[in-house]
């Protein structure tokens, strides 16, 4: 049942959504500027800015499933499946853009305005922190779709999930900078943490890889409440 | 005779409404037809029929299994207000999304269905008409070899050209032995035309079940002049309108004795009785008509 509505999520999603798909890469790819960490932001991008949900702005597809002979449990299992498969790929076409990146480096001479060298350690880094800001943004956004849909859903997501998140960040940031320019940036918890994780790699990647598959987990548990108890 | 659908004591509250512990069956081989007005409650009892809406209480029963055994959809062809399907589809990528999930999917059924429809195969959903949209709903839900339609409003906002075309179909998927339609409507020409079976909602209750004929042969509409009206059968005539040179209103075709021979009878619609129990439930009268 999951592969059948996984071919029925990607049915409804090719079509709208297929031009949308490859615009980013090629903007990333003709404008130069390229660096490795865009994988985390892309793969991001991908897994949540081409999901079903989308799809039903122009028609509710809950009508629809809840007609045919499948489960509420289906619907949610599928679209979780489809969106990590969406963010795997979206990894794999990341990785691939830094061998083509680092190609085009190495024949044109670019090397001063792209950076697409990277060692394992970092590109494993790249994967954790991509695969921790997916769960968080799947715990943010899939539970709100499944117990509200789409078209209410998105303004919760982006009010109560995006924006508070980029707050956070910001405020980090700030905080960082704030005592980097007081001359204390050895102090910086943010610093030291990003040290340790260095220099302590597959711990903090095992460490990222637990946390953020428990995050999707309590994602999926949730969103299964909220679509097991939604009233149509 | 069995029953294609049994609900017992359902009951579902909701902000400005509620059905209140509804109990019906509409028995095997016939065209239903699920009537009363808008916001009677004929598509909040569709939902829960196939569990989109959550109830408080009640049970339902469809083709002899619960409603909660999703095995039950596999007999089912649904038809909402609309077909649910995606803008961009085209009736090919209506089958491919559909096909994987129904046992008895037939495509050469479906695509005969096209064709008789005038479907292009390749047409977007965007670009159909209502009525063309509506078809290719039907010859969606045609094409798993149900045994029960369930169609809410299938003919509303089609014109009457379609729907007759619509109701022809209809006909068609009858002929064929162990087949039923449940038919939520509140155009009651369609029904007057097809249906054999009628429940009657009307805010939140079911106030009748049975057969069509039954209903039509139990009331009568009723007109007659000012001095027509003795006093006491003023209370038996449902809806009653007084006027400057009479009255009228319906009546149950047990209460006609005692009346001028003046008064004039004539035989009820579908319509008729809907709006005159509306009229009777407006002055404060009303009940149970089964």
């Amino acid at each position: 049942m999951i592969t059948k509505m996984i071919a029925f999520d990607w049915l409804t999603m090719k079509k709208g959504l297929a031009v949308d798909f490859i615009i980013i890469p090629i903007l990333i790819l003709v404008s130069g500027a390229f660096h490795p960490l865009y994988m985390i932001p892309l793969s991001v991008f991908f897994s949540f800015g081409f999901t079903p949900f989308g799809a039903e702005e122009k028609g509710d597809l809950h009508y629809l499933h809840l007609s045919m002979p499948v489960k509420r449990s289906d619907v949610v299992v599928g679209r979780f499946a489809l969106s990590f498969i969406i963010f795997l790929c979206s990894l794999i076409l990341g990785r691939l853009l830094i061998s083509v990146m680092g190609f085009i480096s190495a024949n044109i001479g670019l090397s001063f305005l792209i950076h697409p060298s990277i060692s394992f350690s970092e590109y494993l880094t790249i994967l954790t922190i991509s695969y921790l800001l997916y769960a968080l943004l799947s715990l943010l956004v899939f539970p709100v779709m499944f117990k509200l849909g789409y078209s209410k859903g998105k303004h919760i997501s982006i009010y109560g999930g995006y924006i508070p998140l980029m707050f956070i960040f910001v405020v980090l940031a700030a905080w960082d900078w704030s005592t980097t320019v007081w001359g204390r940036r050895a102090e910086s918890p943010i610093i030291r943490l990003i040290e340790y994780a260095s220099e302590n790699l597959v711990a903090s990647g095992i460490a990222l890889f637990i946390v953020s598959t428990s995050i999707l987990l309590l994602s999926y548990l949730l969103s299964l409440r909220a679509y097991r108890n939604r009233d149509f | 005779m069995k029953n294609v659908i049994e609900v017992k004591n359902l009951t579902k509250r909701r902000k400005n409404f509620s059905l209140d512990s509804i109990s019906f069956e509409v028995p095997n081989g016939f065209i239903c037809g699920f009537i009363g007005q808008n916001g009677a409650g004929k598509t909040t009892t569709l939902k829960l029929m196939l569990n989109m809406a959550l109830r408080d209480s009640g049970e339902i029963e469809i083709l002899e299994k619960s409603n909660n055994d999703i095995s039950v959809k596999e007999e089912l062809g649904v038809l909402l207000d609309q077909p649910y399907f995606q803008d961009s589809w085209t009736p090919i990528d209506v089958e491919n999304a559909m096909r994987p999930f129904y046992k008895s999917w037939d495509s050469n059924i479906y695509h005969q269905y096209l064709q008789r429809f005038s479907l292009n195969f390749g047409q977007k959903f965007k670009t159909l008409s209502r009525g063309m949209k509506m078809k290719l709903g039907l010859a969606t839900a045609l094409s798993h070899n149900a045994r029960l339609l369930l169609l809410d409003e299938p003919t509303s906002g089609l014109d009457p050209v379609m729907r007759d075309e619509m109701l022809n179909i209809l006909r068609d998927y009858m002929a064929q032995e162990d087949r039923s339609i449940f038919f939520s409507t509140h155009i009651t020409s369609d029904l007057e035309k097809i249906a054999d079976f009628i429940v009657y909602i009307h805010k939140g209750q079911i106030i009748y079940s049975g057969l069509k004929d039954e209903l039509i042969e139990k009331y009568c509409l009723i007109r007659g002049g000012k001095n027509d009206l003795p006093t006491e059968k003023r209370q038996k005539i449902i809806g009653l309108r007084e006027h400057i040179s009479g009255f009228d209103g319906m009546i149950d075709v047990s209460h006609v004795g005692g009346f001028s021979s003046n008064v004039v009878m004539e035989a009820v619609t579908l319509e008729d009785i809907m709006v005159y129990i509306n009229k009777t439930d407006d002055s404060g009268l009303g009940g149970d008509m089964r």
